[in-house]
């Protein structure tokens, strides 16, 4: 994607995390979007949630689709690969390179063209298949890159720059990630990396698909007043239904087991999730409790954020697949392909 | 005995090469024995009668006493199409030989219908000799329904003046003393008829069934042998004939399957593991072989939410350090284009087969057509160069999935593999594949990539580079289906995205420089060549077989590789006073309103060879929905021979 190179500038009293590198070395290129847009935010949280989670960048693959979310990936993890593909079609080669290599880290990012209309279909099957991947989808309800039309996630009444009206009913990721029975589902918001970045850590470290959608307001076509994806609007609106801390294991010890109205979800390799629910009636862990929160939330005209459900339990797409451990990258050929015997004794059935 | 229902008094007639009427009298009554070089014979059932299960297994137990066989699936398109119902003939056809059988040959010599709806579909289809024998359930003749008994008089009237020999029999009747329901024995009864007349192994026959049922119960193998016995003796008791083909002698060890199930395993000895795809006929099969070997072995098939991300799946897995593979027929090939492109324009290895169907749209989803060669080559915005390669024969399918993963991988390229339902479908024996270590496919290289080496280092002269894969240790890029240079940097610019064009199609031109030239079947020289590709050529070269022993001055060129093409055409082209090509697709013939030889549409091949050799190559092409017969391209020889002393 266009980028411009950003010049590696070592401070001697920078801080490293447990590989040694510094949060610069998680950077990308310079971003050519738009001043102020929200995916940059979005890019800064994920630089930080990879550094704090110490990930290898080399074992990283980022991998988008088109649109103005999609270019984000050439502006962090430049240490990193990636795949830029084409657009709506990011999960299927997600699903591929995870069906090949399984122990790589898959970030997916996406946006709400790319995602909701293009890719719905897409979306929805890596969601049902269970891929172990983060989705990432920057919702700002808006084609950038087109220049502003509306998309698939722009509210009723939500007003363009020129002043017209949506009358279409917009599609909803969280509602429909929860009715497809996805294991991990949140929403946040671009301007909130104090709980964006525990969130997706926590989408990282899931064992199967991760769906974040990041209210991510487009300043160049839809942060005007009317627009229910602007800054302002996000802003006044937006609820905190859960409140997230992701604990490493490193501080699992000095951390307290359980306390009142926190609900504590292991995830595999130790790590732990301590969830705040700020409504009692509010059980992160039940999908029905969360479909109606979200719904009622939205009834109020409130946006609902935070880890909104997980489910630690799911099967995801190599359980569902039966794939063996070790990567397929990795089988040697002798004892992937059944061999020349193994091919002898097949052929023997058709003799 | 021979039962001749009243209705068909002066219908049954007697060819030529069967014997008198039958002594009805004695039971072990001699038969008399034709010895033949080939003979063709065909099941025709309602669709879920199991013609096509009888057919199958008398075609396996025929190769595996060293028989040539070709076998041609009649399917209706429908699942469970009307009963009684021409639309609705399911079956196969099965051409035994002597020698090996290359095609399916010109028409029926016996035929067992199940019902005479069925006989009349095929009868009308041209599809049987006029001196066929048909062996015809006889139930209908007398059935209680009224209509049912006028329909069996006016198809009796229809085929009363052909010549066929009719035979009418109790199948329905004599398997109600073993089963509650005919409908599910007939086929063994049919089984064990055709054993007789063929004279069949019937061990063999049984232990074909006990593959073909190995899931179900002993008591359903016990029960078919049954059937299958009291069709041997009822023919014997009530046939006058029997048919022998020796097999030539034949020492190297056979295998016997169709194409697609050569497609799976030549996939499985490639060394490709994962097949993502989405159920279309006539491909799917291909898939339900692999699933079950690859449950054995480690492997992925993947079902897909639709053939587009069937494609994507396949490119992720490629991407990852895999060589993955997608199957289709031409409605999944028009899906694909989005991606095939992608993987064009970032050389991640890819091989696509499409067994190609009739079309376009939904077409003719179970029959026969070679219209997808063009689309293979160019279909897709952008220029997109890409290897096509159609196998020829059942063999050449499991060989081709070996060829096409090495080039995929060697070339970074996306190669498309052209079988068509025609080869899917049909069974013939073929020497069994001895494996090469040298097909192995080595995993992927996750060592640490040297500093300075580009994703895209591309050979100036061969447009060839090494592939960096996600995992590795530095070389990190990102992948982009953007115009890019050889740090897959975005490039908008004219000169980096002319050097990416001219980089990529380079290969293709390399990849032509390593093949050999074809060799013309039947002479070097002379005053026609006819040039096939695809499913068709054993029936054209059998057709210069025949029309050079007529005397026509004909030879064929049969090619495999579609792009690039093989090379040295244009001098072979040149030895013939004609060329044209053979195909099964749409070409518009002159003489038709409007036709000029200027907006002629013509054969695919046709319009690639004009355009590549400059030679003004001919065509001659059928949509029939059914494989070509040998005997309707010697006609087609006859006509395109060029007047003498034109030169």
């Amino acid at each position: 994607m266009t980028s411009i190179a950003k010049p590696l500038v070592r401070h001697k009293q920078s801080r490293t995390n447990a590989l040694g590198l510094t949060i610069r070395d998680y950077e990308g290129g310079m971003s050519t979007l738009c001043a102020g847009c929200g995916h940059d935010s979005v890019t800064a949280a994920l630089i930080q949630a990879a550094w704090e989670l110490d990930l290898e960048p080399h074992r990283v693959g980022k991998m988008s689709g088109i649109g103005c979310s999609s270019k984000t990936t050439a502006y962090f993890m430049k240490q990193s690969h990636g795949f830029n593909s084409v657009h709506g079609r990011m999960p299927s080669v997600t699903s591929g390179a995870a069906a090949a290599n399984r122990t790589l880290t898959y970030i997916g990012i996406s946006g709400d063209g790319d995602s909701l209309s293009i890719g719905l279909g897409q979306l929805s099957h890596a969601i049902r298949r269970n891929v172990n991947m983060l989705y990432v989808l920057e919702n700002n309800g808006v084609y950038g890159l087109t220049k502003g039309q509306f998309s698939a996630s722009a509210d009723v009444g939500s007003k363009s720059k020129k002043g017209e009206a949506n009358e279409q009913s917009p599609i909803d990721p969280v509602l429909l990630a929860l009715t497809l029975g996805a294991t991990f589902v949140a929403r946040s918001f671009s301007g909130d990396k104090k709980q964006l970045v525990p969130i997706l850590k926590a989408g990282l470290k899931h064992k199967g698909f991760g769906l974040v959608d990041v209210i991510s307001p487009c300043v160049s076509f839809n942060d005007h007043e009317g627009s229910t994806k602007s800054y302002a609007f996000t802003r006044e609106h937006e609820v905190e239904v859960v409140h997230t801390d992701f604990v490493p294991l490193r501080r699992e010890i000095t951390m307290p087991e359980t306390e009142e109205d926190v609900a504590v979800v292991q995830m595999h390799d130790g790590v732990s999730l301590r969830m705040r629910s700020t409504s009692e009636q509010y059980d992160p862990t039940s999908r029905d409790s969360a479909y109606a929160h979200v719904r009622a939330c939205q009834a109020r005209g409130e946006i609902a954020t935070g880890l909104l459900f997980v489910d630690e339990s799911g099967r995801d797409m190599h359980d569902m697949l039966n794939t063996p451990p070790t990567p397929l990258v990795e089988v040697p050929f002798e004892r992937l392909c059944p061999g020349r015997d193994e091919l002898e004794a097949l052929m023997e059935r058709y003799r | 005995m021979l039962r001749v229902h009243p209705a068909m008094r002066g219908i049954v007639t007697v060819a030529n090469h069967v014997a008198g009427p039958a002594d009805a009298a004695s039971p072990g009554r001699p038969h008399t024995v034709h010895r033949m070089r080939e003979h063709t014979v065909e099941v025709v059932s309602d669709s879920g009668e199991g013609a096509q299960k009888c057919s199958q297994i008398f075609g396996a137990v025929s190769a595996k006493m060293g028989n040539g066989v070709w076998t041609v699936e009649i399917i209706p398109a429908e699942i469970q199409p009307p009963a009684r119902a021409p639309e609705g003939a399911s079956g196969n056809r099965i051409r035994l030989g002597a020698g090996q059988v290359t095609n399916w040959g010109d028409d029926t010599n016996l035929v067992v219908a199940f019902n005479e709806q069925v006989l009349l579909a095929r009868h009308r289809a041209g599809a049987l000799a006029r001196d066929a024998t048909i062996l015809l359930e006889d139930k209908w003749a007398t059935d209680d329904d009224a209509d049912i008994r006028d329909a069996w008089l006016q198809a009796m009237r229809e085929i009363a003046d052909v010549g066929y020999r009719v035979v009418t029999v109790p199948m329905e009747e004599r398997c109600l003393t073993l089963v509650d329901d005919a409908r599910k024995g007939k086929n063994m009864f049919a089984l064990g008829m055709l054993a007789f007349i063929y004279q069949r192994n019937l061990d063999l026959v049984f232990e074909q069934i006990a593959h073909t049922f190995r899931k179900k119960s002993d008591a359903v193998y016990a029960r078919n042998v049954d059937l299958v016995r009291l069709g041997y003796d009822w023919a014997g008791a009530h046939l006058d004939f029997r048919i022998e083909i020796t097999p030539e002698p034949n020492d190297r060890p056979m295998v016997v399957m169709n194409g697609n199930e050569a497609i799976g395993m030549g996939a499985i000895a490639s060394g490709m593991e994962l097949c993502a795809m989405y159920p279309i006929t006539p491909a799917t099969s291909v898939s339900h072989y692999l699933s079950e070997v690859f449950e054995r072995f480690g492997g992925v098939v993947h079902q897909a939410e639709d053939e587009i991300a069937a494609a994507g799946v396949a490119i992720g897995a490629s991407y990852a350090g895999k060589v993955a593979f997608t199957i289709t027929s031409g409605p999944g090939l028009a899906l694909k284009t989005e991606f095939l492109g992608l993987a064009v324009m970032t050389e991640v290895p890819l091989v696509v087969v499409n067994v190609q169907r009739g079309g376009p749209s939904t077409g003719l989803p179970t029959k026969v057509e070679q219209s997808d060669l063009l689309a293979a080559l160019f279909a897709q915005p952008g220029d997109a160069p890409r290897v096509v390669i159609a196998p020829a024969t059942i063999e050449e399918c499991f060989h081709v999935m070996t060829t096409a993963r090495r080039i995929a991988e060697a070339f970074r390229a996306v190669v498309i593999v052209l079988s068509d339902a025609n080869l899917a479908t049909g069974v013939q024996p073929f020497p069994r594949p001895e494996v090469d270590t040298r097909w192995h496919a080595e995993p992927a290289d996750l060592s640490a990539v040297l500093a300075g080496r580009k994703p895209y280092g591309w050979d100036e002269s061969t447009g060839l580079s090494r592939r960096i894969v996600p995992g590795q240790r530095g070389g990190m890029h990102t992948v982009t289906g953007l115009s890019h240079d050889e740090g897959s940097k975005v490039a908008y610019s004219a000169g980096v995205h002319g050097r990416g064009m001219a980089m990529r199609s380079r290969k293709i031109a390399v990849l032509s420089s390593l093949l050999t030239p074809p060799t013309p079947y039947g002479a070097e020289e002379g005053d026609l060549l006819i040039v096939g590709w695809g499913s068709t050529k054993g029936a054209i070269e059998e057709a210069v077989d025949r029309a050079r022993a007529a005397g026509l001055s004909v030879a064929s060129l049969h090619l495999r590789f579609l792009s690039p093409m093989e090379p040295g055409l244009t001098a072979i082209f040149q030895r013939f006073r004609r060329v044209a090509t053979v195909e099964i697709n749409y070409s518009d013939t002159m003489g038709d309103p409007y036709v000029t030889e200027e907006n002629r549409r013509r054969g695919q091949l046709s319009w690639l060879l004009r355009a590549q050799t400059l030679v003004d190559v001919d065509c001659w092409t059928r949509v029939p929905g059914e494989p070509l017969r040998p005997g309707a391209i010697v006609q087609a020889m006859h006509d395109l021979m060029p007047p003498r002393g034109d030169a």
